[in-house]
């Protein structure tokens, strides 16, 4: 069987076709009226729109090119570069925090429409700021600069569960965001130094506890087909709300 | 040039218990799927000893970055 966090979907396989040749061939009728299921996968051959193995790990460990800082995305990023205006609510468990998110299919159907475009700014659901006691389970940088933290619950606590941070390129110099955002950033490159993610998933072993301050945000880009996160902890993901941008992080709090 | 077969090879010293790690659990919360894992550091912060997994794990969205090709002229 496929890894569970691989499953996309499951459909019953219906062939009338081939069940009707098999009685004709004189198949018993229990094997006629055997049932399948395809499940459908993610998961694709590894030299597959990608990398091979062979360049995958030639490029591991290789030493980091100088990257920009500075966000390259487009989507909503009026949104993702802005700070809330708003208090900073305190949440000790990251259980708590998804339980007080409105249910993305609220958010999916919000009136008046979540664009994508870059202006899209903050609807009234985004305008919190939130403080959470997590762990750093895995992280990776994407291509607009942001770098995805993947922040869940004391490992000791069940259910397993997990949200998306965002640690945001930075705005321009003169916006307002601009020096919360970098010293988040900063504080996130101090402890990491030259063991920086790269575009895939790096994960943390144990994962690091760490305290997160920022706006809340929800991924209307990602409202529809393949959601964030990496394929072995996405199943235990149950919101695209994020915090975005993060605007605080300590490690070891 | 054949090495010579009664040539003693340099020992490997033994860990200290900086460089002893327990291997990998892969039961424990919130780890990677075994078959993605490409490699394993060790780091040290704040008196803590990590480990960073690398895997191959993207967001599913994300399309993997493929070496530039030199275009010819």
């Amino acid at each position: 069987m496929p890894a569970l966090d691989s499953i996309l979907d499951v459909k019953p396989l219906t062939m009338p076709a081939a069940m009707a040749l098999s009685k004709a061939a004189g198949a018993p009728a229990a094997a006629r009226a055997a049932t399948y299921r395809i499940i459908k996968t993610n998961e694709v051959d590894a030299y597959e729109q990608g990398a091979t193995q062979q360049e995958t790990l030639a490029t591991t460990f290789a030493a980091a090119a100088p990257e920009s800082d500075k966000y390259t995305g487009k989507a909503r990023k009026a949104a993702k570069l802005s700070i809330a205006d708003a208090p900073v609510k305190k949440f000790s468990d990251l259980k708590t925090l998804i339980k007080s998110l409105p249910a993305d299919s609220d958010m999916i159907a919000h009136v008046p429409k979540i664009k994508t475009t870059p202006t899209s700014n903050r609807v009234k659901e985004e305008k919190r700021n939130v403080r959470v006691n997590v762990f750093l389970y895995a992280a990776s940088r994407e291509d607009d600069n942001d770098f995805h933290l993947i922040l869940g619950r004391d490992p000791s606590l069940t259910p397993e569960m997990y949200m998306t941070m965002e640690l945001s390129g930075l705005p321009p110099s003169n916006s307002a965001s601009f020096e919360k955002l970098k010293a988040a950033r900063d504080a996130f490159k101090a402890f990491f130094g030259d063991d920086l993610p790269g575009t895939r998933y790096d994960f943390y072993d144990p994962p690091i506890p760490v305290r997160v301050e920022g706006s809340l945000f929800f991924d209307m880009s990602h409202s529809s087909g393949q959601r964030p996160g990496p394929k072995s902890l996405k199943s235990r993901m149950p919101t695209i709300f994020e915090v975005h941008p993060i605007t605080k992080i300590v490690f070891n709090p | 040039m054949t090495r010579s077969s009664g040539k003693k090879r340099a020992r490997t010293p033994p860990p200290n218990d900086a460089q002893v790690s327990p291997p990998l659990n892969p039961l424990r919360t919130g780890m990677p799927a075994p078959d993605s894992i490409i490699g394993v550091k060790q780091i040290k912060r704040g008196g803590k000893v990590y480990r960073i997994i690398k895997t191959n794990e993207m967001d599913a969205y994300d399309k993997p970055v493929r070496a530039k090709r030199k275009r010819s002229q």
